[in-house]
């Protein structure tokens, strides 16, 4: 093979390989632009998530604190009832730590939320006490009952 | 045919401790070795492998030689070409720690014969292929060597790719848990600072620095405006340097040049009482900024550490694995000039790319890979190109060529004192050496440039605390102490030689670096001097620092330089080749430099930085090295005797090979080759295990639990292969001649439990026995399916059996679970319908 040939062959080679990366950084280059792009989008998206988990929030602390304080004396109570409730020593106080689990699952998790919708408070309890009859902690302590009161 | 059957016997041999179950259980008086055979029906499927394999190999070459002439048949049929295999039966001696009445002491024959066993298959199967290579005549010559048609820069690019590749994919594939990793520890943060820093226009002050978890996702980036703060920098400190020097020459006996206060965590305040900066220099992240950029702007969508960088740092990762591939390409450029061999420079940079400590620093972002990249470059540059070396006439040169390569030099010896200031000598001494070798026109430009680059650094330092030492802001860290002189020797000693952070025990092949050096000097003596003196002014400062790197991988102070030594290495090799003494030696050393490395990166995490491996031996080098930290003062301290004979083996080694390098190189045939290559696979080795030995017992520790395969995977192998064989009849342990799986312990297994399930008419069985506290408990299960069908199975933990049942029917299944103490039988009732 002659010099000539073989530097033809290598220049063609390198030209090819010019116009690939050419091609590549186009590509790069658009790509970077979609994926700023989609962050925009994700971004408003997770604005909007916290938009809406502000409004619930919101709705919350919108409840007066006198009707929330004996939902939270009401729950208290059950958790120290040991005839319906857990029977628990100190309620919600249990071993002189707060269990924050019953506040989150029933007091914030239910009962707001219901009111927060617009349900009364007499339907609000009455969806906190279902939630909390159709927990496993409860059913464990008295399968009976959680039978018995379950809604059809 | 009488070679064929000895080496086939040996890889019998082999198999027999490759196939059976090797593990250390860790009691209380020490390390109980247990080894159980696999049973007498793998050992024949083996004999049957093995002879097929080794006849098929056989009949092929003999086939092939038959095409090349009854001289050469006649050779081939002998079977010495298969010789290196019936080395294979020798690592069966690496189970010798479970021989009754060993125990520890045979750890090291175990870490040479059985955990480095793969290596040295690799090696005895490429060294048998190579000789029926040669003894054919070489016909697989023209398949692998390069093609007559290639040039020589063409051929040069084809080995800097695969060199680039190599060491890439080495770096990614030993690394599983450190690759591409978003964890940053130590010093890292303070680097990424400084990329968090520009992209969001800050510049060098850190204190306005927001959080990634308070801005936005398509926040833009305001690098641009880092150019408008250097910008008014320079201006404020012209203003600033004007009012500094008036006061100065006013009170030239008070007044204070560096006016920071005593800063603490690695930050201090400006010198106006105003901003916060950090004492590590921002040369490293200007190399990592287009990667972080792209990781910061596109590509990771949460925040990592503290809320202050990416949580996805890939592209970043990524820069520095480039860096790491590209030194190792540089290193390559330097060696080739440096050996006049391209196979010799090429398998040399590969080797001290992908040894320890500059393999596990691919992930690790850190100064020192860029460090090493710059030095190889600079002294390639400076050593074989500049006007000195090549002779060109200065008329006739490139004139742009040399300028811009002449500048590039400059500027990568400012890098250096850019990047940390342990390189400011290092840097210095580069700088020295190019200005020393080049001509006035190449003078110029190297001094312009490192001049610019070290003006530019001196007014960094300038700007930040109103001192122009390049010191300033070190001296002003009231908990970070710089150099301490007292502890310089002592901590050069232990960069080598240390039981934890020496690195001799990571990487056994730096123990030629000193003899090399000898050799070269004989006839290369400015080189080997400007090479000894590199990495001592490497190696000084960082001693005079510390020993351990903040509890980060060994050696890191050192790394920039360390895998230069493969210079004088390469050149003593070359050598001594010749001596089938010195081949052994460098091989074992190969080998277990390579396996330390894999070892070491395989299980390194950044938070702990010494050795952790899993091995079968629990040995590893660095325990016939001792733990001393002062070498000159107590004498009494525990293997003091090893530290002074391991200098005198490196003295004498040194002499040695200074006095025979100045001989001339004559052979003396005392027999044949073989014969000769054999006598010093056994000597040397016996030398090494030996020696090894000796050196752990008298620096006190056969085994290190970082070191052993985790005791409750080991007890589980061991369990799994016990219970595996009906009675075992080549199971012993260190402290027991036979074993069976009733002398394993714990056993917790006392109940066990049946679940059947049906599904037409096969039948699932599941048996569970007790187990407690992480450990399984074993035991055996008989099976009698009621149709004159039985089944065996071993149970550690769980065992799964099905049976599928010929016809339908009432069948009666007994299970006997036989645990350590009892047997419990249980008897199942089970209907087969009729559909299959």
């Amino acid at each position: 093979m002659t010099t000539r040939s073989t530097e033809e062959k290598w220049g063609t080679a390198v030209r090819v390989l010019a116009a690939v990366t050419a091609v590549l950084i186009i590509v790069s280059v658009r790509e970077a632009v979609t994926i700023r792009r989609a962050r925009a989008e994700l971004q408003q998206l997770r604005i909007e998530r916290d938009k809406i988990k502000a409004g619930v929030v919101t709705a919350w602390t919108a409840q007066p604190v006198v009707e929330v304080g004996e939902v939270l004396r009401g729950l208290n109570t059950f958790y120290a009832d040991s005839a319906e409730g857990f029977g628990r020593l100190g309620g919600l106080c249990h071993d002189g730590k707060l269990d924050e689990r019953p506040l989150l699952d029933y007091l914030f998790g239910s009962y707001l939320p219901a009111r927060a919708s617009g349900q009364s408070v007499e339907v609000a309890l009455r969806v906190m006490n279902t939630a909390i009859i159709e927990s496993d902690a409860y059913r464990l302590i008295h399968p009976d009952l959680a039978a018995a009161k379950r809604p059809n | 045919m009488r070679w064929l059957l000895a080496v086939s016997l040996s890889a019998l041999a082999f198999a027999f401790s490759a196939t059976g179950t090797f593990v250390p259980l860790q009691t209380a008086p020490g390390v109980d070795y247990l080894f159980v055979w696999s049973g007498s029906g793998v050992m024949l499927m083996m004999a049957v492998l093995i002879a097929a394999s080794f006849g098929g190999t056989y009949a092929l070459v003999v086939r092939r030689a038959a095409r090349r002439g009854p001289a050469v048949l006649a050779k081939v049929r002998t079977g010495r070409w298969m010789l290196p295999m019936a080395w294979l039966g020798l690592l069966t001696l690496g189970i010798l720690p479970a021989v009754p009445g060993i125990g520890e002491p045979a750890a090291v024959v175990s870490y040479f014969l059985y955990d480095l066993r793969w290596w040295w298959v690799a090696i005895v199967v490429a060294w048998t292929g190579w000789r029926a290579h040669v003894v054919l005549g070489k016909p697989l010559e023209s398949v692998f060597g390069f093609p007559e048609s290639l040039s020589r820069p063409t051929r040069l690019l084809v080995l800097d790719a695969l060199l680039f590749l190599v060491v890439v994919g080495w770096a990614i594939g030993v690394s599983p848990r450190l690759r591409f990793t978003d964890e940053t520890f130590g010093d890292e943060p303070r680097y990424l600072r400084y990329c968090e820093a520009w992209y969001q226009g800050a510049g060098i002050d850190v204190s306005h620095n927001a959080l990634l978890s308070d801005s936005a996702l398509d926040a833009p980036s305001h690098v641009l405006r880092n150019a408008s703060l250097f910008g008014s920098a320079v201006w404020d400190d012209a203003l600033s340097l004007r009012s500094d020097i008036r006061l100065f020459l006013d009170n030239p006996g008070h007044f204070r040049w560096n006016r920071i206060p005593l800063g603490r965590n690695g930050f201090v305040t400006g010198k106006h009482r105003s901003g916060v900066y950090q004492l590590h220099q921002p040369g490293l992240s200007l190399l990592l900024f287009p990667g972080y950029y792209l990781d910061r702007h596109l590509l990771s969508l949460d925040a990592g550490y503290q809320g202050e960088f990416p949580a996805n740092l890939t592209m970043t990762s990524t820069s520095m694995l480039f860096m790491l591939g590209a030194s190792a390409v540089g290193l390559f450029r330097l060696l080739r000039n440096g050996l006049h061999s391209e196979g010799v420079a090429w398998l040399g940079a590969a080797f001290a790319t992908v040894t320890f400590p500059l393999s596990a620093f691919a992930f690790q972002l850190y100064p020192e890979v860029p460090a090493f990249l710059v030095i190889v470059l600079v002294l390639n540059f400076a050593w074989f190109h500049s006007a000195g070396r090549t002779g060109i006439d200065p008329a006739k040169a490139d004139r742009l060529r040399d300028l811009a390569r002449s500048t590039a030099a400059g500027l990568g010896c400012g890098l250096l004192a850019w990047l940390h200031p342990r390189f400011f000598l290092v840097s210095a001494l580069l700088a020295a050496i190019c200005v020393a070798r080049g001509d006035r026109r190449q003078r110029r430009c190297v001094s312009c440039a490192f001049g610019l680059t070290l003006f530019l650094l001196l007014g960094y330092n300038f700007h930040i605390t109103g001192s122009w030492m390049p010191n300033a802001m070190y001296a002003a860290a009231g908990d970070t102490h710089q150099i301490i002189p007292g502890v310089i020797v002592d901590n050069l000693i232990a960069y080598g030689v240390h039981g934890a952070w020496g690195l001799l025990g990571y990487a056994p092949w730096l123990f030629a670096t000193a003899p090399g050096l000898l050799v070269l000097a004989r006839t290369h003596r400015d080189l080997a001097l400007l090479i000894a003196g590199l990495g001592l002014s490497l190696a000084i400062p960082a001693a005079g620092h510390a020993l351990n790197p903040a509890g980060g991988t060994p050696g890191r102070f050192v790394v920039a330089i360390v895998p230069l030594m493969i210079w004088p290495v390469m050149v003593l090799a070359r050598r001594f080749w010749c001596s089938p003494a010195f081949r052994v030696a460098a091989v074992i050393a190969m080998v277990v430099s390579l396996d330390m490395s894999l070892s070491y990166n395989w299980t390194h995490v950044k938070s702990f930085g010494p050795m952790v491996d899993h091995s079968r031996s629990g040995w590893k080098p660095l325990l016939a090295l001792p733990a001393i930290r002062e070498y000159f003062g107590d004498m009494s301290q525990d293997g003091y005797v090893v530290f002074v004979l391991l200098s005198g083996a490196l003295a004498g080694a040194s002499w040695l090979a200074w006095r025979r390098s100045g001989a001339r190189v004559a052979h003396v045939e005392s027999g044949p080759a073989s014969l000769r290559l054999t006598r010093a696979v056994v000597v040397v080795t016996a030398a090494v295990v030996v020696s090894s030995s000796a050196a752990t017992r008298a620096v006190g520790r056969w085994t290190r639990p970082d070191y052993l395969l985790v005791d409750a995977q080991a007890r589980r192998e061991a369990a799994v292969a016990l219970t595996a064989l009906d009675r075992c009849r080549v199971c012993f342990s260190s402290s027991r001649q036979h074993v069976s799986w009733i002398w394993l312990e714990p056993n917790p297994a006392r109940q066990s439990r049946l679940d059947v399930r049906q599904d037409g008419r096969t039948m699932s069985l599941r048996v569970t026995v007790e187990s407690a506290e992480g450990v399984d408990g074993f035991g055996q299960v008989h099976v009698d399916f009621g149709d004159g069908a039985t089944a065996r199975t071993p149970v550690v933990g769980w065992a799964d059996l099905s049976h599928a049942y010929r016809d339908a029917g009432a069948y009666e299944v007994v299970v006997s679970v036989q645990l350590r103490d009892r047997t419990i039988t249980e008897t199942r009732s089970t209907r087969v319908g009729g559909n299959q």
